[in-house]
């Protein structure tokens, strides 16, 4: 078994530009539920819009790239109000169903054949984002990596990861600077109870509307980052199952704490990324025989099997640690009172 | 509490801090002493100075009519009593005159401007405010945070100032202080920095209360204040409440218990089956067959004894 290997994958994953978008769509989805108590089922939805934002102006538009990113702004700003206006009267449930089901809706509408030259439709936009990498500070000539300790990155990886964290810092500072504002109180109390928050003058609607906007912009960063990264916007990286990582990201960093996003993605990716490596190797060593027969674990399924362990992780967090690691236990008994 | 250890009572009341009857039995000025003496106690009865009025509200959910209020004036600075048998509308009512329900026909005004159909949020910079039946304590915000929430003006719940910190923390200071003041006031200090949903039933009726002072309102709409607080707390309470008419405010506030309507209201407003059937004094409309009726059956013919067994009963989580 090849401990380095699975050492350098764990780290450098953990940290890695996946990370880094999952960050950017926690932060995001924690200032809806976390603060604001909205139940957002369709963040991915938010990452779709900023993703084909900055690919369409490109693509589409022949707009300069980085007048992309301001489109994909625009975008997110548009489907937070689009999904909120109509829902965030109503009960929270409604948002819910709605968010979940405009996030598939934008999937199928952006791979439909009729917004080809839109949107590419179902081959999505490659290679749009080469302004973005023309300023790479790591480019050198020659080798195009980079290896320290158990961190091993390309050139590219790098300059979106120095790109990302940075902005993910802005974000958590952002994140931190509101939440001990009044207006972030105004969220929190939101979350608690909306009509006590009307009764004493508050506009709760807007305040609604705002979080879904904010957390929905920085949902988008995320997305942006994603296809910057890939050099490439596909259609269907943007489907549920995205939204649901999101949130386990958030549940193991403890909803409504300011870090919690950050250092949820960190392990989701060091986790995810260091459990396949380390079933690849169990099968190359042929260690784990009797395991490997319970679970019927082959080449072709591990990464079934690596989800199915950290569900399983998942379960026993819940079990023992409800609140996720920055969570007060004290503060969730408050719900059962 | 008699009269002849005044000083220990006012002494008691503030080093102990803890939620005791302090205040209570101190004496409330009563500007509108008096003023009842001459109006009738016919249902609609007009108000010489009325800061709310409502005219013909109804509302109905299906087949039910749960408020059908053809006029009522609530007089301004006064403590005004709404009661009535369990469904009788008062919630309703309430939710009808704050916005948080919309009536099927009819007219509110306050302060003589129309307020119909406007949104229940931009009543509390109107000078109105109200607290729910069941209570509304912010569970994961502390009491002061809770506190400073009711706050008006503030420049720090726009999201752009908000970002910037020295924009805010002058009103934040100031909110701060006025909170603590209040908190002092209902013995409240001591819980100040836990979060609110650790409080008991009845520290949260005092917090919400509390609360709602902060939009230094005009007009305190209270959805039973004492229901489920101790004998002691309703005591606190009640002081609490005369102080806000000492205060030149005015209270409306929901009560099934006859002994504390009879000591602290104005005027009692009595409804049933969604209609006002009588107005009145305290004093006079326990006499009232119509009242009694209501509450007891029509069978019932002897005035209404509100100090025993047929107290109107407790109330629910309707
Ligand atoms: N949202 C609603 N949908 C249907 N019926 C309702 C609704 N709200 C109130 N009602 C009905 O209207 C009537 C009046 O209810 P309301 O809560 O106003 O009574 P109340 O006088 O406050 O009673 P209590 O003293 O028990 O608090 C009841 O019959 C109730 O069932
Ligand atoms: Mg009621």
């Amino acid at each position: 078994m090849d401990w380095g290997q699975i050492l350098t994958q764990i780290f450098s994953q953990g940290f890695g530009t996946q990370a880094v978008v999952f960050a950017l769509a926690g932060i995001g989805l924690n200032i809806h539920f976390g603060y604001t108590g909205l139940l957002n089922f369709g963040q991915v939805g938010f990452m779709a819009a900023g993703a084909y934002g900055v690919g369409m102006a490109v693509f589409w538009l022949e707009w300069n790239f980085w007048f992309g990113i301001l489109l994909g702004i625009a975008y997110c700003l548009g489907l937070a109000l689009l999904l909120g206006v109509p829902t965030l009267r109503l009960r929270a449930d409604y948002l819910g169903i709605t968010t979940i089901a405009a996030s598939e809706a934008i999937r199928l509408f952006v791979r439909w054949r009729g917004n080809r030259e839109r949107t590419g439709a179902s081959e999505g936009i490659n290679d749009f984002a080469d302004p973005f990498y023309a300023n790479n500070i790591f480019t050198r000539p020659g080798s195009q990596s980079y290896k320290f300790l158990f961190f091993e990155y390309r050139a590219d990886d790098l300059w979106v990861m120095l790109i990302g964290w940075t902005v993910v810092a802005l974000c958590v500072l952002v994140t931190w600077q509101l939440m001990r504002s009044p207006w972030g109180r105004v969220l929190k109390a939101i979350r608690e109870d909306e009509d006590a928050v009307r009764a004493l003058g508050k506009n709760a609607l807007s305040y609604k509307l705002q979080a879904l906007a904010l957390g929905g912009v920085i949902g988008g960063l995320g997305g942006m980052l994603q296809v910057i990264d890939k050099q490439s916007v596909q259609p269907d990286t943007f489907n549920p199952v995205i939204t649901f990582m999101i949130w386990t990201v958030i549940i193991v960093g403890g909803v409504g704490r300011v870090w919690s996003p950050v250092i949820g993605a960190i392990i989701f990716w060091a986790l995810i990324s260091g459990l396949e490596v380390f079933l690849r190797e169990l099968l190359q060593t042929g260690a784990g025989d009797e395991f490997e027969q319970f679970l019927n674990l082959n080449v072709s399924n591990v990464s079934q099997v690596k989800f199915m362990a950290f569900g399983l992780g998942l379960m026993l967090l819940m079990r023992f640690r409800p609140q996720g690691i920055f969570g007060s236990r004290e503060e969730m008994a408050l719900d059962d009172r | 509490m008699t009269g002849n250890e005044p000083t220990n009572e006012i002494v008691l009341g503030v080093t102990a801090g803890g939620g005791g009857a302090a205040g209570a039995e101190m004496e409330h000025d009563n500007p509108v002493a008096g003023l009842f003496d001459d109006i009738e106690g016919t249902p609609g009865v007009a108000k010489p100075d009325p800061i709310l009025v409502a005219k013909g509200v109804r509302r109905s959910f299906g087949g039910l009519v749960a408020v059908d209020v053809d006029y009522l004036e609530v007089q301004r600075g006064a403590i005004t009593a709404l009661i009535g048998p369990n469904g009788a509308g008062k919630t309703t009512f309430f939710n009808l005159l704050t916005g948080f329900d919309k009536a099927d026909t009819g007219h509110v005004e306050l302060n003589g401007d129309s307020i119909d159909g406007v949104a229940s949020y931009k009543l509390a910079s109107r000078g109105m405010v109200r607290t729910f039946q069941l209570t509304k304590a912010l569970s994961k915000l502390s009491v002061l945070e809770n506190m400073k929430l009711g706050a008006k003006d503030q420049g720090g719940e726009s999201m752009a100032k908000a970002l910037i910190t020295p924009l805010w923390r002058r009103r934040e200071n100031e909110v701060e202080e006025q909170a603590r003041g209040l908190l002092d006031r209902f013995n409240l200090t001591h819980m100040s920095d836990e979060f609110a949903g650790t409080l008991s039933g009845g520290q949260r009726k005092l917090v919400e209360m509390a609360r709602a002072l902060m939009t230094d309102p005009e007009l305190v709409m209270l959805d039973e204040p004492m229901a489920g607080v101790n004998p002691a707390l309703t005591q606190s309470l009640l002081g609490h409440v005369k102080q806000l008419r000492a205060e030149k405010r005015t209270v409306i506030f929901v009560e099934h218990d006859m002994d504390v309507v009879r000591d602290i209201s104005d005027w009692v407003v009595v409804m049933a089956e969604g209609r006002i059937i009588a107005e009145g004094t305290p004093e006079s409309i326990g006499k009232n067959q119509a009242v009694v009726d209501a509450y007891l059956g029509s069978s019932h013919d002897s005035a209404l004894d509100f100090s025993d067994d047929d107290t109107p009963s407790e109330a629910s989580d309707a």
